[in-house]
């Protein structure tokens, strides 16, 4: 207990001196200032969605009614586009990517003959459940000029949670944050190491009481502290995709874990910043493009199994379950074996070769 | 107790044998002058005498620890100038000494200590990089300093700092030496090592070609001439250098 406690003192000591000294370099701060403007441009471009001017319905007419709802272009400017969907079911999957799906009743028919005003099921997603009472009175508004007279969509507890295998956002979102982290932790954390082996400061650390071990849970520490300022900030600016939190948020340590585990090893095998550029590119493109060909589902299946070995994919794949409903434990269990043997391999090549160096 | 005691030490890397079978011991509180051409060997020496490096064959004990096995309880026992001004540049020098204290844990007012025992105590805020190779070496000096090691390992700790502040640092070393502390130093200046030290090893081609005091050394080679140090280490060492130059 005392040497556990002791090698977390000093990997404290070392990580606190990393983020620190971090903060004095001009490159370090002008990278973390860029990853968290690239985080809130992502967002406002993603979730405030600033320059959508269109709405996407699907709609499930339940009693084969005669109204014909069009593509319109409402006087604001905005446009409302439409796609049939034969059932509820079908609606729910059809709703990937989309604005609001929308029930016709049985009885439309007679209640628009009747010239009362319709009421109509609309359903939003789990990530806009807080914006119910807005989107109620901008529905209203939209479909009583499309229809030409006084709608009530109502949307109260019609809330869908994307099923695990859907398309849609969350799909992004959790791909979004595979290049948050890993950007974060490709451009900042091979730097602590590349420097400490160039200034030779790590010889001075290794003949100190630090044991190579804590030198690297030391540097563990500060690219958590920065991997905590761009992945936490977007965790948190796309929190209201969470569904499950527990999930969520060891999906995140998962994707921490193993990009601090990615950036020590690409700083201790490097010896140069020029090596250091080329080697991000390679990585990043290793560690980008699997999860986004994943979200592609006509690939053959065959090729899509072999993407499911790439951690990013399994990061990816978990924290999008996380922000779903409907995931198969055996589905999650496989993603979580290959995170956990990922982040197993890069930290035991780390040590491997710092005890190498160092000896 | 000897400070150091060496036993037939041997590093190989590849091909290359860098140290070849070297023994000697070094008494507590003696400056021990360790000397010898480029690619002699000290350098992988002092690493494996302070753990930084694994010997391929022989052992020794560095303040009552075996350089191999107990590494660990080493490390606190020696201090270590090393031959490049390995210092974190954007820290201060007493932010520098106060993370090493923290490692060592050591408190903080040894901190002050060992700044005005090398005369750094009012440039101590400054940048690291602001400063001049020859208070950085001082604050070097200074860190290897202040958890009070048994041995003090010095790698050319004067190499390239001018004739004034190399002989401040000439006195810091002779003062700690006075005040108890086991010296291992290497140097290119034999004047330097002539001054210092105790005794002196001459290292070629890495095997010891002669070890004995300073004054020895010139009375048992000088043969009724009156020589230098530096005389003695040009007839005694360089043979691997002159075999390179004969070659071309």
């Amino acid at each position: 207990m005392k040497t556990l406690l002791d090698s977390l003192h000093i990997a404290w000591i070392i990580g606190t001196k990393d983020i620190l000294d971090a903060l004095k370099n001009k490159s370090s701060r002008a990278n973390i200032l860029i990853m968290v403007g690239m985080v809130v441009f992502f967002y406002w471009l993603n979730a405030l969605r600033p320059f959508d001017k269109d709405v996407s319905v699907v709609v499930y007419d339940e009693g084969q009614t005669s109204l014909a709802i069009e593509k319109t272009t409402l006087e604001n400017g905005t446009t409302y586009s439409f796609r049939e969907a034969a059932s509820l079911q079908e609606m729910e999957t059809r709703m990937a990517y989309q604005n609001l799906g929308l029930v016709l009743p049985v009885n439309l028919d007679q209640t628009l003959a009747s010239g009362e005003a319709p009421t109509l099921q609309g359903y939003i997603f789990w990530v806009d459940r807080t914006r119910v009472p807005a989107l109620e009175t901008k529905y209203n508004l939209a479909f009583s000029e499309i229809l030409r007279r006084p709608v009530h969509v109502v949307l109260g507890q019609n809330i869908i949670i994307p099923a695990a295998t859907a398309d849609g956002n969350q799909s992004f979102v959790a791909y979004l944050m595979v290049y948050f982290v890993f950007s974060t932790a490709l451009l900042i954390i091979p730097h602590l190491m590349l420097e400490e082996k160039q200034t030779k400061t790590l010889d001075a650390l290794l003949i100190s009481p630090a044991s190579p071990g804590q030198v690297i849970l030391g540097k563990a520490l500060a690219g958590f502290f920065y991997i905590l300022i761009t992945g936490g900030l977007a965790l948190a600016l796309f929190s209201l995709y969470i569904v499950h939190w527990g999930l969520a948020l060891a999906a995140f340590m998962g994707y921490a874990l193993f990009a601090i585990g990615v950036g020590l090893l690409v700083g201790s095998f490097i010896r140069s910043m020029k090596q250091l550029g080329l080697w991000m590119v390679m990585l990043m493109l290793l560690l980008a493009i699997p999860p986004l060909f994943y979200m592609e589902h006509n690939l053959k299946a065959g090729i899509r199994t072999i993407l499911t070995w790439f951690p990013s994919t399994a990061l990816a794949s978990l924290l999008r379950f996380s922000c779903s409903t409907g995931v198969s434990p055996v589905q999650a269990w496989s993603n979580v074996v290959v995170v956990v043997a990922s982040i197993v391999l890069v930290f035991g090549l780390v040590i491997w070769k710092v005890r190498r160096s160092d000896r | 107790m000897k400070a150091i005691e060496v036993s037939n030490l041997t590093r190989d890397y590849n091909r290359l044998r860098a140290v070849d079978g070297i023994s000697f011991t070094v008494e507590p509180g003696e400056i021990f002058g360790f000397l010898g051409p480029n690619g002699a060997g000290k350098t992988t020496t002092i690493r494996m005498l302070t753990g930084q490096l694994l010997p391929t064959s022989g052992s020794a004990m560095v303040a009552g620890c075996n350089i191999v096995t107990g590494r660990q309880s080493l490390k606190p026992r020696i201090g270590v100038v090393f031959d490049n001004q390995n210092i974190y540049e954007r820290m201060s020098a007493r932010e520098n000494l106060v993370f090493f204290a923290r490692l060592y844990r050591v408190k903080k007012e040894r901190v002050e200590e060992v700044l005005a025992q090398v005369g750094m105590t009012e440039r101590a805020s400054d940048k690291v990089q602001q400063y001049s190779n020859g208070m950085k070496q001082r604050v070097l000096i200074a860190r290897a300093l202040l958890h009070k090691p048994e041995v003090l390992f010095l790698d050319e700790p004067t190499r390239g700092l001018d004739a004034h502040i190399a002989r401040d640092i000439r006195g810091i070393i002779a003062g700690l030496a006075r005040d108890g502390m086991t010296v291992f130093l290497t140097t290119h200046y034999m004047e330097e090592a002539d001054q210092l030290s105790h005794r002196v090893a001459f290292l070629d081609q890495g095997r010891i070609v002669a070890l004995d005091t300073p004054a020895s050394l010139k009375s048992g080679y000088g043969k009724g001439e009156t020589k230098t140090l530096e005389d003695i280490f040009i007839q005694l060492t360089g043979n691997g250098l002159q075999k390179e130059f004969d070659n071309l």
